[in-house]
C-alpha cells in the first residue's frame, strides 16, 4: 500500500518537474530560435528538440530535481514521517531500484540520444544542403571499409574504398571513371593496390551496392552489420558510479536530520551538488597515470559515503 | 504584524531565490556539459568553461523571471495552504497590508529586474563572448563525435580511444588528396591560426588519377590552417532595452519591442501576486488550474514569438505587434481577475 502510494507520488514528481522544466527550457529554446530563417513551424520543432536535448544533457540533476519535488510533497503534509516510521532506507532504495537503474542506463547512453536528436534537427534544417564528399563506413566483425565518394554537379566524380582487415590495409581501390546504376556504383576502370603492388584495371566492378543519394546528407554514414555489446570495464564502472551516486542522492533526501525540517537546510543542497559534480567530473575524465588506482578510489569514496549514510540512520 | 510581514517577505524571496537558483542550475549545467561534449584538448579548460558559461547566465534569466515568478508565487500558495498558515494571513493581514508587502517586494524584484536586464546582463555578455570565443576557435578545428573528430570535408579521423592524449589505433583520410592514413597512435598540436596532426607508426595511401603510392612512416605530420576563425560580432544581447530600439538593425529593433513586452508581463505578474499568494484554495482543485496558468503562460510566450518571427519577416509591423500582445495580455488580466478575485 505505502509503497503504490510512494510512487504515485513519485509519479506526479516526474509530471510537475519535467513539465516545469520543459517549459523553461522550450521558452529559452525559442527566444534563442527566433532569427533562423526557418518558417515558424520549422522553429517550434526545432526548439523542441533541442528542449530535449538540452533535457538529456543532464539526467541526474533531472532525476535530484524530481526527488526533491517528491519530497518537498511528502514534506508538505507531514507524510515523509510516517512514511520513514514504516520504511527503512534499504527498503526505500529497492522500490526505487528500478528508476535508478532507468537514469544511470539514460546518463550512459544520452549521447547517443542527443545525436538521434541532432541528426533529426539536421534532416529538418538541411533537408536541401548536400556535402560534397561523403565518407560511408562499413564494418563488420572481421573487417572495416572506408568509402570516400566525392561528387561534382550531382554526378560522382571519384571513388576510394579502403579496406582494412586484421589492423592493417587489405587493399585500395580508386576510381574516377563511375557509373550509377539504380543503388550501385559501377566502374570498368580503376587502381587498385593490393599489399604493395598498384595496378591499373580494365574490369567490370561493382564498387558499391547499396547507394542512395540521401547519404549525401551526411557527411560520414554508418553500415555496420554486427555490433558486439561491449561490456567492458569502463562501462560497468561507469554504471557503479552512476547507480551508487543515484542512490546516495536518494538517500540524502530521506535521511532522519533532514526528516523534521520544513524545507532542506544549504548543506543539504551544497551536499547533492557536490555528489553530482563529482560524478560528472569523474566519469567525463580520464588520467594520464594511475587511471585504475583512481577510478577504484573514485568508487571506494562513493560507497563509504553511502555506508555512512546508511550508518548513522 | 511586523513579523508576519517579514515572514512573507523571507519566504516569497526564498522561495523565488530557490527556483531561480534550480533554473538557472540546470541551463548552466547543460551548457557546461554541452561544451564539453566537444572535449577535445580542453582537460586543462574545465574551469574556464565553467567561468564563461556562468557570465550568461543574467543574460539567460530575464525571459525566464515571468515563468519563475509565477512557478514561485503559485508554489508559495501552495505550501501556505498546506500548512493552513493562509488562515493565519488572512485573520491578520488586511487587504491593505497585502498589497504593501506585495509593493515592497515586488518593486524591490522589478529593480533587481531592470538593473540585471539593463546594465549586468549586456556587460557580462560581452565579457562572456570574448571567453566564448576564445574556447569555440579552439574548437575551430572540427567537431567530435565519440572516437571520431571531422574538420568540415577536409579530414576525417576515427581512433578506437586515448591514452595519455595519444589517439589510439589511429586511420584517418583527408578527402583533398585522396590520401589514407593508418597509424598506431597520432597527437593534434594547436598553434594560434592552425593546428598539426602527427601520425606515429603507420602507413599512408594516396591513390588518385595522378598519384598512386604507398608509404611506411615512423612519423607523418599533416597541417591544417583554420581559414575560419571567428570574430566577435555583437549581437542583440550586448545592448540595452534602449540601444536595441536605437538600433538601425531590424531584428535588434525587434527585440527591444520583445524586451518592452517581456517588462509588461513582468509588470502584469507583480500586480497580482499578492492574490496568487494569498488565495485561499485548499478546496479548489489547484494543482489543475495552476498547470492552466501555466500552459496560457506558455501560449502567450509562442504567440509573442510568432508575432516577433513576422517583425523579423517584416510581414507585421510594431503597431501591429503592439495591439495584438495588448490585447493577448488583457486576456491574462482578465483570466488572473477572474481565478484570483472571486476568492
Amino acid at each position: 500500500m505505502i509503497i503504490k502510494y510512494l510512487l504515485n507520488k513519485y509519479l506526479t514528481a516526474i509530471i510537475i518537474s519535467l513539465s516545469t522544466i520543459l517549459f523553461i527550457f522550450f521558452v529559452f529554446s525559442l527566444i534563442g530560435n527566433l532569427n533562423s530563417i526557418y518558417n515558424f513551424k520549422s522553429v517550434i520543432i526545432l526548439s523542441t528538440i533541442s528542449t530535449l536535448q538540452i533535457l538529456f544533457y543532464i539526467p541526474l540533476l533531472i532525476f535530484f530535481i524530481i526527488t526533491l519535488t517528491f519530497s518537498i510533497i511528502l514534506k508538505n503534509n507531514n507524510e515523509l514521517i510516517i512514511i520513514m516510521h514504516y520504511l527503512s532506507l534499504k527498503k526505500i532504495i529497492k522500490i526505487f531500484l528500478l528508476i535508478i537503474i532507468f537514469f544511470s542506463f539514460l546518463e550512459i547512453n544520452k549521447k547517443i540520444i542527443i545525436d538521434y536528436l541532432e541528426q533529426i534537427k539536421i534532416d529538418k534544417i538541411n533537408q536541401k544542403t548536400k556535402y560534397k564528399n561523403i565518407v560511408i563506413l562499413k564494418q563488420n566483425n572481421y573487417e572495416k571499409e572506408y568509402i570516400l565518394i566525392k561528387r561534382e554537379n550531382n554526378d560522382i566524380e571519384s571513388l576510394n574504398l579502403y579496406n582494412i582487415k586484421n589492423n592493417k590495409i587489405n587493399y585500395s581501390i580508386f576510381s574516377s571513371n563511375l557509373i550509377e546504376n539504380k543503388n550501385e556504383i559501377i566502374t570498368n576502370e580503376f587502381y587498385e593496390l593490393s599489399g604493395n603492388k598498384i595496378k591499373k584495371k580494365y574490369e567490370y566492378k561493382i564498387l558499391f551496392s547499396y547507394f542512395d543519394n540521401s547519404f549525401f546528407k551526411n557527411n560520414i554514414n554508418y553500415l555496420i552489420n554486427s555490433k558486439d555489446i561491449k561490456l567492458d570495464a569502463i562501462l560497468i564502472y561507469k554504471f557503479l558510479i552512476l547507480a551508487l551516486s543515484f542512490n546516495i542522492i536518494l538517500i540524502t533526501f530521506f535521511e532522519k536530520k533532514y526528516l523534521f525540517f520544513k524545507s532542506y537546510p544549504i548543506n543539504f543542497y551544497l551536499f547533492s551538488l557536490f555528489i553530482i559534480l563529482y560524478t560528472y567530473t569523474i566519469t567525463s575524465y580520464d588520467l594520464n597515470y594511475f587511471q585504475t588506482e583512481f577510478k577504484i578510489l573514485s568508487v571506494l569514496f562513493l560507497v563509504f559515503s553511502m555506508v555512512k549514510k546508511f550508518k548513522y540512520d | 504584524m511586523k513579523k508576519i510581514r517579514s515572514y512573507i517577505f523571507f519566504f516569497y524571496f526564498k522561495y523565488l531565490l530557490s527556483f531561480f537558483l534550480i533554473g538557472m542550475t540546470l541551463i548552466w549545467f547543460s551548457q557546461i556539459l554541452r561544451i564539453l561534449d566537444l572535449k577535445f584538448s580542453i582537460s586543462n579548460q574545465l574551469d574556464s568553461i565553467i567561468i564563461t558559461t556562468f557570465l550568461v547566465l543574467p543574460n539567460y534569466s530575464n525571459p525566464l523571471l515571468p515563468i519563475i515568478m509565477l512557478i514561485t508565487l503559485t508554489s508559495l500558495n501552495y505550501s501556505i495552504n498546506n500548512n493552513n498558515e493562509i488562515l493565519i494571513f488572512n485573520q491578520y493581514l488586511s487587504e491593505n497590508n497585502k498589497k504593501l508587502i506585495n509593493i515592497i517586494t515586488q518593486l524591490l524584484l522589478i529593480l533587481i529586474f531592470f538593473i540585471n536586464n539593463e546594465i549586468i546582463s549586456p556587460k557580462l555578455y560581452e565579457l562572456y563572448k570574448k571567453k566564448e570565443l576564445e574556447i569555440r576557435n579552439n574548437f575551430k578545428l572540427g567537431t567530435s563525435k565519440e572516437n571520431e573528430l571531422h574538420i568540415n570535408e577536409e579530414l576525417s579521423i576515427f581512433f578506437e580511444g586515448r591514452k595519455k592524449n595519444h589517439f589510439q589505433n589511429v586511420d584517418a583520410l583527408i578527402y583533398k588528396d585522396n590520401l589514407f592514413i593508418k597509424s598506431k597512435t597520432a597527437d593534434i598540436e594547436f598553434g594560434i591560426n592552425s593546428a598539426n596532426i602527427i601520425f606515429y607508426d603507420g602507413e599512408r595511401i594516396e591513390i588518385n588519377t595522378k598519384n598512386q603510392n604507398k608509404t611506411v612512416f615512423k612519423k607523418f605530420s599533416y597541417g591544417i590552417n583554420k581559414t575560419n576563425i571567428d570574430n566577435l560580432l555583437y549581437d542583440k544581447d550586448h545592448y540595452n532595452t534602449l540601444e536595441l530600439l536605437k538600433s538601425d538593425k531590424k531584428d535588434f529593433i525587434n527585440y527591444g519591442h520583445y524586451k518592452i513586452f517581456n517588462y509588461l508581463l513582468v509588470l502584469i505578474i507583480a500586480l497580482y501576486a499578492h492574490k496568487i499568494i494569498f488565495i485561499n484554495n485548499y478546496y479548489k482543485k489547484s494543482k489543475s488550474k495552476n498547470l492552466f496558468l501555466y500552459l496560457f503562460l506558455l501560449i502567450i510566450y509562442t504567440i509573442n514569438s510568432f508575432l516577433i518571427y513576422k517583425l523579423n519577416q517584416e510581414s507585421f509591423k510594431p503597431f501591429q505587434y503592439y495591439i495584438i500582445n495588448i490585447l493577448i495580455l488583457l486576456i491574462f488580466v482578465k483570466y488572473l481577475n477572474y481565478r484570483y478575485n472571486d476568492n
